[in-house]
């Protein structure tokens, strides 16, 4: 890139935001539209090699690299597409992004089922107020509490600041572990959206910020570390082992918060590995040690956390589910937004489609993808193998409507859901579907090892609970179809929310149940099992979808 | 006998059919060099191309190479030194902190259903192991796979590693997070996209295309 000396800004203007940036030559337009503000998906972490990124150029389109190239066809390069990350700016432009990201960045997100009030387990022995926060890896959701009266005064989410830095977890081990600078620049973003949204949470309940004394935390072991501004590499390279499982309380001005600096700040326990203390505040909220039997709490995300619980023993483990499940890395996939298909069902031989807030159809997110595969399955439309039939391989008595939807363009096989002619059709490609085996594979794989291990079967488990935003939103219907838990449990599959946000808001109100998640933390055995063959075996025999009757 | 039938089983996974059928053709009297290059290659080859479609998948192809491993062993005692030249040889393994095998698994099957002779190294592989098996195997060519992109740095050190002790050494290198730009810019001699891709490098790689 020519330099000479002076560098004068460049001007970026965002077609249909209404918004323009300055920024220096050189950098890239991902930086450049993360600097507006705007959170645009890089799966990749800016590498070039995924395309999430994609984005048209209206003026000032530059040569296509040779990413560019390999990514996107002809007909887009003609028109302008280009990947964002591989885009270094050497002149003024105007940019086009697609509707999927210009349409997130005005998302209200949707909250996860939660009751406003705690169960009455005790009687309150605090007073004055606390804030709970559920610190997640794409949402952070904050509950401001009444602490004598165990009530529920407000909550507040926002999407993660630190997903401009990659919208997963390894992406930001990679970004923090760059150096002092760029950790604490992900511990700023976050502490200051915290920070802001007590304010406004105590404005909304007319409280002042002082009488705010006590914060809880929970999240993923990355969250917890990134809070704490503590360097999460350990988690990143084998044997990935966090810094820390436990943490004393401290005053909250000592991670960056200002109004709020005064708070006692209670970061809750984890078990190891990447099992951090959402799942021990989901275990603890739903009081699973205290349950007659077995039961099996599962977290799904790109990560997946199980713990299986019973009187005798704890185990809990986590394994790389890839990100299908959060609509990550699939062709029409997007995250839990309005626009997004988080239905699929069939109707009279009619496809049906259900969208976040019944608006026209964007994307896919995971649940709706689970849906739709589960969909093919039962028509027969998908092989057990995994593989898309081909249009003239129909089975017979598959309704016209689903009929037509199998496509072969060439490109290869795909499932249309939704036409629209304004926009990119929304499709289920093969591609997709080995995604999902990829994900669905391992988390099968976890819970048959971790029950193997207690020398339990399938059937011995009286109760599976799913939490996490995926596992509130899919129904227990799909997970058996394309056999993620055993068809043993089948009407035993509970869909419980979001339970780390309801354990933190427990630990916040009742002394004990803070407790009892450090007790728990404890008595939760770790299992790492990346390493084990029979892991590998496990994982390899559930990439293939169940036969009926033999999930 | 009809060596299209015995192509088929192997195509399909079917290990013990394989298994039988490569035996008949041994006792037909047919060489095991000429059902190694004829048959085994060949068919791998197809299970390759499958796989690129989309058509196989994991499963698949890891029940191919179960059969392809048990018509080998078959043949093996057959080979003699003389007529039995491999495609090359090549050290594989997964990079330092990093435990994910799948990716690696899928090239070493496939470099070995192309005849090869591969050293697999398995998963978290320091440096200097990749060193020692270099100079113990003789190998010309090595290939490193990483899954997660903190894993990349380990890859660079490896690559840097070999080619100070013998410049010559090819390295190809591949893995969900790995790009041609990332190839290139720790020296390693390819990138293959998918396993398929990685059996082409290494013929271009060693000289055999």
């Amino acid at each position: 890139m020519p330099n000479d000396g002076k560098r004068k800004p460049l001007h970026v203007a965002l077609e249909g935001l209404g918004l323009e940036v300055q920024v220096v030559p050189g950098i890239s337009l991902l930086d450049a539209v993360r600097s507006a503000g705007l959170a645009l998906d890089s799966e990749c972490g800016g590498r070039g090699t995924c395309g999430e990124c994609r984005v048209r150029f209206l003026q000032g389109t530059p040569r296509p690299t040779v990413e560019d190239a390999a990514l996107l066809s002809q007909d887009e390069l003609d028109g302008g597409w280009r990947l964002a990350c591989q885009t270094f700016l050497t002149a003024d432009c105007r940019i086009a992004i697609p509707q999927r990201v210009a349409h997130a960045r005005r998302r209200k997100i949707r909250i996860l089922t939660d009751a406003a009030g705690l169960p009455t387990t005790g009687r309150p022995t605090l007073s004055g107020y606390g804030i709970a926060v559920d610190v997640g890896t794409t949402t952070v959701v904050c509950y401001l509490m009444d602490l004598a009266r165990a009530l529920q005064l407000g909550v507040a989410s926002f999407a993660n600041p630190q997903s401009a830095f990659g919208p997963d977890v390894i992406s930001r081990i990679t970004y923090a572990h760059r150096g002092p600078a760029e950790l604490r620049e992900l511990q700023r973003r976050l502490v200051s959206h915290l920070d802001r949204n007590f304010a406004s949470l105590c404005k909304g309940a007319g409280i002042a910020p002082e009488s705010v004394s006590r914060v809880t935390a929970v999240g993923n072991m990355t969250m917890m570390h990134l809070l704490r501004g503590v360097d999460p590499w350990p988690l990143g390279v084998a044997p990935y082992e966090p810094v820390f499982l436990e943490l004393p309380p401290f005053p909250a001005r000592e991670i960056g918060f200002k109004r709020f600096g005064g708070c006692e700040m209670h970061i809750l326990p984890g078990v190891g590995g990447h099992v951090g203390s959402d799942v021990v505040a989901g275990v603890m909220g739903l009081d699973l040690t205290r349950r007659p039997g077995i039961s099996l709490y599962m977290d799904l995300g790109t990560n997946g956390e199980v713990v299986l619980c019973s009187k005798k023993a704890m185990a809990g483990a986590s394994c790389a589910a890839g990100p299908a499940f959060e609509g990550v890395h699939i062709h029409s996939g997007m995250s839990a937004f309005p626009g997004a298909i988080e239905r699929v069902d069939e109707e009279d031989g009619r496809l049906q489609l259900d969208t976040i807030g019944d608006a026209d159809a964007l994307g896919l997110c995971g649940s709706g993808l689970v849906d739709a595969v589960a969909l093919l399955l039962r028509r027969g439309l998908l092989l057990p193998s995994g593989r898309l039939v081909a249009p003239q391989r129909v089975p017979a008595d598959v309704p016209q409507d689903l009929r037509e939807r199998v496509q072969d363009d060439g490109d290869g096989r795909r499932f249309l859901l939704s036409r629209d002619g304004s926009r990119e059709d929304v499709v289920v490609t093969q591609r997709d579907i080995r995604e999902v085996q990829l994900a669905k594979a391992p988390v099968r794989a976890t819970i048959d090892l971790l029950l193997a291990g207690a020398h339990l079967k399938p059937e011995a488990i009286d109760d599976v609970f799913v939490a996490g935003g995926f596992g509130s939103a899919v129904r227990s219907e799909s997970l058996l179809a394309l056999g993620v838990v055993p068809e043993e449990v089948r009407g035993r599959v509970h869909s419980v929310g979001n339970t780390a946000g309801f354990g933190a808001k427990l630990a916040l109100v009742y002394p004990e149940r803070l407790e009892a998640t450090h007790r728990l933390a404890r008595q939760i055995r770790h299992v790492e099992l990346v390493l084990r063959e029979d892991f590998r075996q496990a994982f390899a025999a559930h990439i293939p979808f169940p036969r009926d009757g033999q999930r | 006998m009809n060596l299209d039938d015995l192509k088929q089983r192997l195509i399909e996974g079917d290990a013990p059919g394989t298994a039988a059928m490569t035996k008949e053709a041994l006792e037909s009297g047919l060489p095991a060099q000429k059902i190694l290059n004829e048959v085994l290659i060949p068919s791998m080859g197809v299970v390759g191309d499958l796989f690129e479609k989309n058509e196989y998948f994991v499963p698949e192809l890891l029940l191919a190479a179960r059969a392809m491993y048990g018509a080998l062993d078959l043949l093996r005692p057959k080979l003699t030194e003389g007529d039995y030249q491999p495609t090359g040889k090549a050290v594989v393994g997964t990079v330092q902190g990093d435990l994910h095998d799948i990716g690696k698994k899928l090239v070493m099957i496939m470099l070995e259903g192309n005849g090869f002779e591969v050293v697999d190294l398995g998963t978290d592989v320091a440096p200097e192991k990749f060193l020692e098996a270099v100079k113990e195997s003789g190998s010309r060519l090595v290939g490193l796979s990483a899954l997660l992109t903190t894993t990349l740095p380990a890859m660079e050190r490896t690559v840097r590693a070999l080619k100070e002790v013998d410049s010559s050494i090819k390295v190809m290198i591949g893995g969900a997070p790995v790009t041609q730009a990332f190839a290139d810019s720790i020296g390693a001699d390819g990138y293959g996209r998918d396993a398929s891709a990685a059996v082409a490098l290494a013929r271009q790689l060693l000289g055999n295309a």
